[in-house]
């Protein structure tokens, strides 16, 4: 799906480049990112751009936040649109993940 | 059956082993005008081997089903006294006529395949003595087609063998107490004979054939009969069948020489035998008519019923949509529903069931209704003098019923009746209920369903008794359900009704569609829950659903095929969410949003699950309506209910299972079934305006489960 990367003193930003995320991709998705789930690594994903997320493409975010906690690292989400935030919210998952409003939010949570 | 008098040697013991293929054939081609009756089945055991189905298709080896509620099941051996070949025979429902007649049926071709047996016992002894062995098997195969038996018997008397011989035949049969001529090859006979006196007496009274040569022989019997006294030989065969001996065969001759031998004696034990078997098969045929019969009596039933009993319902009305489905079993019950259509825009909805079965029922139930829609007729004439609008509905049932009262109860018959208004301008409910079914209520605004009861007795149990109405108001949306006591007396294997719980469970799952798809559902799961569609009673339900105007038509329809593929996934949800887009004024952002989210994961189903590979078919049908958009998912892949997973963990520790959970909380309605043709379909109705039963949707500040 292609992903950007900014790395911002200890934290590293993977914005999510496409629009959508689920069934058609999150198996690329997941093996994209694979990459920046290392030890102890701080992640925040932006999602400023995504626009649709089914339950595929949660499932993937998930993994990533899952393995991130198994290797002592953490993972935020920022800026997500309304129909994603919308999914968030009806499974619940806005209670297991820290979401921000922006990316700078994000990455200065790191720093507390 | 009485054996032949003449001895057996062990040769023909041993061919008196019945050939399977004749009882088999004879029994098919006997049964063949039970096909009409449905639910008939015929299984066959050999003497050593398996059960298997014979009738009406060949099956596979298979016993036949224990007898049950459900389940007639009569067993006939075809050899008496020992382990020998079986025919099962399972009517189903037990329909009490039915099953006797198939016995009966049964019965007379186990009867006539004995007879034929015994026949053929004897050619074998008469070997090749007679060279018109050939026309006694000839005959054989016209006995098959009996349909006269008194010119069978004709030909029988004219065989070249009498005829050569010079001998003079004569078959007598009873009626009526006396034995009557049926069949000569000469004149001058006696029309009747007594059965107990004379040389015939004498063959009756012993059970066994007859043979007297000589003249002095012949005086020296008491009352001889008088056409035998210029005689030389006389030679009488009982004829017996399994009703008992029915008549005597009689062959004699004058004045040639010689004197009746053996072989002679086992030919007028042949023939007499064959007359036998005409009997016996006119007996059939008449068994045969008399099915013809009641299946006749069935489609008359049936066509009252669907003429004079059920009433179509109405299509145009702008805020109420109506739908009846009935299927007549094969008893007929007389369940009648009738629709009449007021002024105001408010329809009356009569469903009603006749106690009791067949033309009778029908005829009852359309009496009942005639005297219903008569009373209204006047009620109403009366009412339009005093410039009322409306009559109340309790009191045409008060006036109907007062008529009919005293007509059933002389025929110890009641009528079981729900009389219903439903007023969709004032959204009001009107309901005389009389011992009907309890209606069930789906209610729109939580998704539940309630049932409606009233205190009425039936009309026919007492007389100038007063009916009194319930009323209800209705919300929008709101479905009701009529029905009679056949849909929800459906029983599955264990004996358990279907019931009206499973009734109104059905109703709440399927209410979403319209009310002609959801009395289908309804079929569909009662055919499910009883393993077959023969109703043992008529099956009736009417549904009525209360909706905004103009919102029973569709303003756009639409359907595309699509092939399974994760790479179709955004072409099959962007072609449905053009279709939504149709709905005027639009769903709304957030609901189109949640109709995206449900679309998605309903084929991300389909694609991953229901179809193991790429390629399958999926079909779409979406109908953008002024209220709501509805979609309809197809696939023929694996059956799998998504309405009925469990829930999905929430606290992160599953990443996947959440689908199911997101459509059902997306959608509006949900439902899934599969059809016959192995087609899955889902369907999913989003409405225009935000739904009441959304208030119970998470949302971020929500209470957790």
């Amino acid at each position: 799906m292609g992903l950007s990367t900014e790395k911002t003193g200890g934290v590293v930003t993977v914005t999510l480049a496409g629009e959508t995320l689920d069934a058609g991709n999150s198996k690329e998705f997941k093996a994209e990112v694979a990459a920046f789930l290392t030890p102890q690594a701080k992640v925040v994903f932006d999602m400023s751009r995504l626009r649709f997320v089914d339950s595929s493409g949660l499932g993937a975010i998930l993994s990533c936040l899952r393995q991130l906690n198994g290797v002592g690292g953490d993972l935020k989400l920022c800026a997500m649109t309304k129909p994603v935030r919308a999914l968030f919210e009806l499974v619940r998952m806005h209670r297991v993940f820290e979401i921000f409003n922006t990316r700078e939010e994000a990455i200065r949570s790191f720093g507390g | 059956m009485t054996s032949p008098s003449i001895g057996t040697g062990e040769h023909s013991r041993s061919a008196r082993v019945p050939g399977e293929a004749g009882v088999l054939g004879a029994l098919k081609k006997a049964l063949e005008p039970a096909r009409a009756l449905e639910g008939v089945r015929v299984w066959y055991r050999p003497a050593t081997g398996a059960w298997r189905e014979v009738f009406p298709q060949e099956g596979a080896e298979e016993a036949p089903p224990a007898a049950s509620s459900r389940v007639r099941v009569d067993e006939f051996p075809l050899r008496p006294r020992r382990r020998g070949p079986m025919l099962a025979v399972a009517t189903e429902p037990p329909a009490e006529g039915v099953a006797m007649l198939v016995r009966q049926l049964v019965r007379a071709v186990l009867d006539l395949t004995d007879l034929e047996e015994r026949e053929r016992h004897l050619l074998d002894e008469l070997g090749a003595n007679w060279e018109s062995l050939e026309a006694l098997y000839e005959l054989n195969t016209e006995l098959r087609a009996a349909d006269n038996p008194r010119e069978l018997l004709d030909r029988l008397m004219h065989r070249k063998v009498l005829v050569n011989e010079g001998l003079s035949a004569a078959v007598y049969v009873e009626a009526e107490g006396k034995l009557t001529l049926q069949a000569s090859n000469r004149e001058c006979l006696a029309a009747t004979l007594e059965r107990s006196r004379g040389l015939v007496g004498k063959a009756l009274a012993e059970r066994r054939t007859q043979v007297i040569n000589g003249r002095e022989e012949l005086d020296a019997v008491p009352d001889l009969e008088p056409q035998w006294r210029t005689a030389t030989s006389v030679a009488v065969a009982p004829i017996a069948t399994r009703h008992g001996l029915v008549g005597a065969f009689t062959v004699w001759k004058s004045g040639h020489k010689g004197a009746f031998d053996t072989p002679l004696l086992r030919l007028v034990e042949a023939l007499g035998n064959q007359a036998a078997m005409i009997i016996e098969g006119d007996r059939l045929n008449r068994a045969l008519r008399e099915s013809e019969r009641l299946r006749q009596e069935i489609e008359i039933a049936s066509s009252i019923q669907q003429t004079l009993l059920l009433d179509p319902p109405p299509e145009d009305l702008p805020r109420l949509e109506v739908a009846a489905f009935t299927l007549a079993s094969q008893r007929i019950d007389g369940d009648f529903c009738e629709f009449i259509r007021h002024q105001n825009g408010a329809v009356d909805v009569l469903v009603g069931d006749v106690m009791g079965k067949g033309v009778p029922a029908a005829l009852l139930g359309a009496a009942t209704k005639h005297h219903l829609v008569r009373a209204m007729a006047e009620l109403a004439s009366s009412a339009a003098q005093r410039s009322a609008t409306t009559v109340p509905p309790d009191e045409v049932v008060s006036l109907a019923a007062g008529r009919l009262a005293s007509q059933l109860i002389a025929l110890e018959r009641f009528v079981t009746l729900c009389y219903a208004r439903v007023d969709a301008e004032g959204l009001r409910l009107e309901l005389v209920d009389c011992g009907h079914t309890r209606t069930i209520w789906y209610h729109a605004a939580t998704g539940e369903c309630t049932f409606l009861h009233g205190e009425n007795l039936p009309l026919g149990v007492t007389e100038n008794e007063a009916y009194v109405r319930q009323t209800a108001t209705l919300g929008m949306g709101d479905a009701l359900l009529f029905y009679s006591d056949g849909v929800t007396e459906a029983r599955n294997d264990a004996g358990e009704f279907f019931g009206e719980e499973r009734l109104a469970e059905c109703v709440g799952r399927f209410a979403g569609l319209s009310c002609g798809e959801l009395l289908e559902r309804i079929r569909a799961e009662v055919v499910t829950f009883s393993g077959g569609d023969a109703f043992a009673d008529d099956f009736t339900s009417v549904a009525v659903r209360v909706r905004e105007p103009g919102a029973n038509q569709p303003l756009c329809a639409r359907r595309a095929v699509f092939s399974s593929d994760v790479e179709q996934l955004t072409a099959m949800r962007s072609w449905t969410m053009e279709m939504a887009a149709q709905v005027p004024g639009g769903l709304g952002e957030e609901h189109l949003g949640e109709l995206e989210l449900a679309l998605q994961e309903a084929l991300a189903n389909v694609v991953q699950h229901a179809y193991k590979n790429p390629g399958g078919r999926i079909e779409l049908e979406a109908d953008a309506f002024a209220d709501r958009f509805q979609v309809r998912i197809s696939d023929w892949g694996e059956p799998f209910d998504p309405t009925r997973v469990l829930q999905p963990s929430f606290d992160g520790s599953r990443e996947s299972g959440f689908g199911v959970y997101i459509i059902s909380h997306c959608m509006d309605h949900v439902a899934y079934w599969r059809e016959p043709d192995g087609r899955n379909v889902m369907w999913m109705v989003k409405f225009r305006k935000p739904d009441p039963h959304k208030g119970e949707k998470p949302t971020s500040d929500g209470p957790e489960h």
